[in-house]
């Protein structure tokens, strides 16, 4: 339809002179529309949404009292006096950078996040490409990211910058490993990389109505396997996004901002902008990898019509806990951090991914495997609560063992 | 328009590499790079493989060259990378390179090359999987040593040779 | 038309590689468990050395049905099967030679010996890949493992060095070959070395084409073997890497260079014409080239070797020479020609690993590399000075030992061909023979001419004398029984040809 109506547009100055627009200008054009029309005026509102919430969120949990008052309407007003404050504020330009990288940066950080946004699809039929390689677009793509906030920092020339940006370098090449290694399982159950197909895979009905919330990946009478998966796959996304409790990069205390120190106005707010469209794609793809897309909404005639709100709904839920975690948790040291990348996600991974393949040959979708998958869950939340309770309480006089304070002595 | 496509990509991928040998700035050539990098991903593309595509993009730009922009960074010039270009032997390396660059251009022109019918883009990524599990298993296998013995290899060249003395103070 | 066996059914040829690449692993592994931790891991590694010998030992040189492992990747063959025991030999006197030496310390044993595997697992790939693919991994198996032992010993900026130098030549040469083998995939369709035979047999390529990649393969191969417009890495890392390194790929890689060289170019560049004799394929006769290379290699090789005062650098420009020399039986195209290769290469193993386990004593554990060094070795340590001594004379192709028969057959093979051009090259290996005496000598001389008084006795370890005197022994023995070896390597000069 948009390529249609563009068509038409293009062809109107065309028309003067009795040719027909080339098919390319169209191309160009249509990508326009899609690229910087709908994505961008979704990124947006996201992203103005996003910063309400967290406001209002961090307000309720840790009792802040400005988000409270300031603005009508529940605060509403004041981010949209933030979003017109960093339109017009200067645009600084240090004297010591390197002008054109700095200039290209934040648009290397955004496109490359954007880039990602081609491949989502919100629903059945709402999606701009069809990717036969989906997940792997979306993983592949955010490499342009990380050049991006390489070269942000760089170009700024300053100390603060440099750091950040090598730091969130790191943090996102180390990090890219155990999410992709946990995206595995489920692309080992559907056997495709396509979005769509792996989120129609975990379609199951009852007659007309939609029960695919029983079927979801991340179940465990599905695939125990995938359960820790995903919640290894939340862990590593969080990292990949550079939010707390992995924003070593941007750490306010140590390095001011991180790599985007010394930006300001509409270049600063590209990489904000670009952090909560990060935030979506990661959530997204858990969403449709494991919580089964757009399906599973029980309401049987207009199911349906609702499907990419309930998308839309499940994505935000996992961006709420990402925001929940981040006024929860404090900031990981760089120890723990690698620690927990490739002492504790890596390692999972392979069990998971091995687990899963020997799961899908003998009890995927069986009777015996949703029983076993059951028991085992049942199971591991006992032990745990159990080994919870006997470690919550340490003995008298003796502080606990940390192992990570093992692995920070210098080396 | 898949031409025009096939001549923005060439200009972008042949220019972004004369830049990378001409910048006398390193991060610079490094962006070029990746500007090369990418735009050999759209040819893939327009080659119908775009599992390769991807997967240039993931290894050369999110892996080799933030490799090669760690690099650089951790050299002690840090800030300002940008040396003086010094040329040498112009003479003789620009013969070299014409020559090469005859010889190369001659080839192509000169040779028949073998061509297949365009096929349709058609999903690759699974005849790739299939591949990989079966003619293609033991070079996938062999990748996979080769990986263990570069991972080991990478460990032992960045160890400082002083480590026993720690591991003693461990135990 | 050739049957390919699948990958479950070559499993039960495939033990020996196998085994390696586990023990690879658990040499890595085993000291991180606490009981195991003091365990030598050179046991471990003798051990896989060994049982991988046994498997290969039990290897058929054919299989049942004309074909090849793994949907074609590898061959199974005399070939494949000479240069597995040719590795497994130079990789375990390296093992004793590194296990006794105080190059590499104790605690890094571990990581050198399961790269040392990784290395003798490509060196296996390479000598049976019958796949241009798999031939480039096994070949960059091996080069990625040597470029880091190359730089083992860390304290040496010399090592580094060695292997900085190592890594750019051959990061170079290796993508050279890599675009070559494009070149030839684009052209015939087909990564099988028998399959691009067929499809350059059937097809009009023009030379020019065939040419420049034959040329850029060459140079990924010129490289391992050391040949000469690509030998400047040679003296610089032979001279920096730990001595026993220096051994190992003055032996074993310059083999694993050998087995690809006559793997891809025989099977692919030439057809048999039903004679013994080979043909290069219509579209190049490149025995020309490579007779030009053969010559210039063994002349500059010879003539860089005068002025060396490094034992090991000497070694090197010797190593190079011979490259040349085994060039030579390789231009011949006929099927005495590989098998003279493969003769010589017997006694370069051992001449050349005698040579360099006196080096390592001498190096290792008195400190002494420069001919200096070597002053009256004659009466400080008459055995390993006669293993020196009889390892150079091998090495001229002296007529007792075991170079001198090498060298016979494979001028011997060159010569039957009647070609011009091998004719020229046998000539000139004849020239570069006698002048190589000069340098070789030179090292005699300070054995057993010169006086050095301040010196004391040699230090030495008993593991390395006997290692010394195990290479020796074959050096002076083969002479006697020289005609059933030589006819044992007909056996194992078949190619799988399809």
């Amino acid at each position: 339809m948009i390529e249609e109506a563009v068509r038409f547009v293009i062809n109107i100055p065309f028309g003067f002179f009795g040719s027909e627009a080339p098919e390319w200008l169209v191309f160009v054009h249509c990508s326009l529309i899609y690229g910087g029309v709908f994505m961008m005026a979704f990124i947006s509102v996201l992203a103005f949404g996003s910063v309400w919430a967290e406001r209002k969120i961090s307000a309720w949990m840790q009792a802040r009292l400005g988000p409270m008052e300031v603005g009508k309407y529940q605060g509403c007003l004041q981010t949209i006096a933030d979003a017109l404050k960093l339109l017009l504020k200067e645009d600084i330009l240090p004297a010591a950078a390197d002008k054109p990288l700095f200039t290209i940066a934040p648009i290397l950080v955004f496109a490359g996040s954007l880039m990602s946004y081609v491949a989502i699809p919100f629903g059945p039929n709402l999606k701009v490409a069809d990717l036969d390689i989906g997940v792997f677009y979306i993983l592949g793509t955010s490499a342009v990211v990380v050049v991006g906030i390489i070269i942000a920092g760089w170009s700024s020339y300053s100390k603060w910058s440099i750091y950040g940006g090598m730091r969130a370098a790191a943090q996102y090449v180390s990090y890219e490993i155990p999410t992709a290694l946990h995206l595995l399982p489920v692309i080992i159950m559907a056997g495709s990389l396509n979005l769509i197909e792996i989120a129609d895979e975990q379609q199951f009905f009852i007659g007309p109505v939609d029960c695919s919330f029983l079927t979801w990946n991340l179940w465990p009478w599905i695939n125990p396997f995938a359960t820790v998966s995903f919640i290894m796959y939340y862990i590593a996304s969080l990292a990949e996004t550079n939010r707390t409790p992995f924003d070593l990069a941007e750490s306010e205390s140590e390095l001011v901002a991180g790599s985007h120190t010394e930006y300001s106005g509409i270049r600063w707010s590209f990489f904000f902008l670009a952090e909560y469209a990060d935030m979506f794609v990661v959530s997204a793809l858990g969403t449709i990898l494991y919580l089964g897309g757009w399906h599973g909404l029980p309401i049987p005639v207009i199911g349906p019509y609702l499907a990419p709100f309930f998308f839309l709904f499940k994505v935000l839920f996992l961006m709420f806990i990402a925001i929940w975690l981040r006024w929860t948790l404090p900031r990981l040291r760089v120890d723990q951090l690698t620690y927990l990348c490739w002492k504790v996600l890596l390692p999972f991974g392979m069990v998971t991914v091995t687990g899963t393949a020997l799961w899908q040959l003998y009890f995927y979708k069986t009777p015996v495997g949703v029983i076993l998958g059951t028991v085992i869950a049942i199971g591991t939340i006992w032990a745990m609560i159990k080994i919870y309770r006997s470690e919550s309480i340490p003995e008298k006089g003796k502080p606990m063992a940390r192992r990570d304070q093992v692995a920070a002595t210098p080396s | 328009m898949f031409d025009f496509i096939f001549f923005v990509f060439s200009f972008v991928c042949i220019g972004s590499a004369l830049f990378v040998a001409f910048t006398p700035n390193v991060v610079h050539a490094a962006l070029g790079l990746a500007s090369t990098f990418a735009t050999l991903a759209g040819f893939y593309v327009l080659l119908g493989a775009d599992f390769l595509a991807i997967t240039q993009i993931a290894i050369y730009v999110g892996g080799i060259l933030v490799l090669m922009l760690f690099g650089i960074m951790y050299t002690h010039t840090i800030a300002r990378v940008s040396g003086e270009q010094v040329m040498m032997q112009v003479g003789p390396a620009l013969l070299v390179v014409i020559l090469t660059l005859f010889t190369l251009v001659a080839t192509i022109l000169s040779t028949a090359w073998p061509v297949k019918e365009v096929a349709p883009p058609a999903p690759t990524a699974d005849r790739i999987g299939v591949l990989l599990m079966t003619d293609y298993l033991l070079p996938f296998e062999v990748a996979a040593i080769l990986l263990l013995v570069a991972l080991v290899g990478a460990v032992v060249i960045a160890q400082t040779p002083v480590r026993k003395s720690i591991e003693e103070s461990v135990d | 038309m050739l049957t390919w066996i699948g990958n479950v059914a070559s499993l039960k040829y495939f033990i020996g590689e196998i085994w390696l690449a586990l023990a690879c692993c658990i040499v890595l592994m085993l000291p991180l468990i606490p009981r195991f931790k003091n365990v030598r891991m050179s046991w471990v590694t003798i051990a896989a050395i060994l049982f991988a010998g046994i498997c290969v030992l039990r290897l058929p040189t054919a299989l049942p049905e004309e074909g090849g492992l793994f949907f074609g990747m590898l061959a199974l063959d005399g070939l494949s099967k000479f240069f597995k025991l040719f590795f497994l030999i130079s990789t375990l006197a390296v093992v004793l030679m590194t296990e006794v030496g105080r190059e590499v310390p104790d605690y890094r044993k571990p990581e050198f010996y399961s790269i040392l595997l990784g290395i003798l697992l490509g060196a296996f790939l390479t000598a049976s890949a019958t796949d241009l693919l798999m031939m480039y991994l096994a070949i960059e198996l091996l080069s990625l493992g040597s470029y880091v032992l190359a730089g083992f010993s860390r304290i040496e900026k010399k090592s580094d060095e060695a292997a900085m130098k190592y890594i750019l030549y051959g990061g170079l040469s290796t993508g050279g070959m890599l675009f070559g083998m494009s070149y030839l995939y684009g052209l015939t369709g087909s990564t099988n070395l028998i399959a691009i035979r067929e499809a350059l047999e059937a097809s009009q390529i023009h030379p020019l084409v065939f040419f420049v990649s034959f040329l850029l393969i060459m140079v990924g191969i010129g490289y391992k073997i050391s040949a000469v417009p690509f030998h400047f890495w040679a003296p610089d890392v032979y001279q920096g890497a730990p001595t026993s390194i220096t051994a190992f790929l003055s032996v074993a890689s310059k083999g694993a260079g050998f087995a690809a060289f006559i793997r891809i170019f025989y099977t692919s560049f030439l057809s048999l014409n039903g004679e013994g004799l080979w043909e290069p394929v219509a579209q190049l006769d490149w025995r020309i080239f490579l007779s030009i290379l053969a010559i210039a290699t063994m002349t500059l090789g010879n003539l860089a070797a005068f002025g060396q005062n490094n034992v090991k650098r000497l070694l090197a420009y010797s190593g190079i020479a011979h490259a040349g020399y085994i060039l030579v039986g390789a231009i011949a195209l006929s099927e005495a020609g590989v098998q003279s290769i493969l003769f010589y290469l017997i006694t370069y193993l051992f001449t050349n690993l005698a040579a360099f386990t006196v080096v390592l004593i001498l190096a290792d554990c008195n400190g002494v590399e420069e001919i200096e060094g070597y002053r009256n070795l004659g009466t400080r340590s008459p055995w390993l000075a006669f293993c020196l001594g009889v390892a150079l004379f091998s090495l001229i192709g002296v007529p007792p030992m075991a170079g001198f028969l090498g060298k016979w057959f494979l001028f011997a093979a060159a010569v039957e061909t009647l070609d011009p051009w091998c004719v020229a090259a046998v000539v000139a290996g004849l020239l570069n023979s006698v002048l190589s005496v000069y340098y070789y000598f030179r090292i005699m001389k300070a054995m057993y001419l010169e006086k050095n008084e301040g010196a004391g006795p040699v230090k030495s370890h008993t593991v390395l004398n006997v290692v010394a005197t195990a290479m020796t022994l074959p050096v002076l023995l083969i002479i006697l029984d020289g005609g059933r070896l030589y006819d044992w390597t007909g056996e194992l000069s078949k190619l799988l040809l399809g």
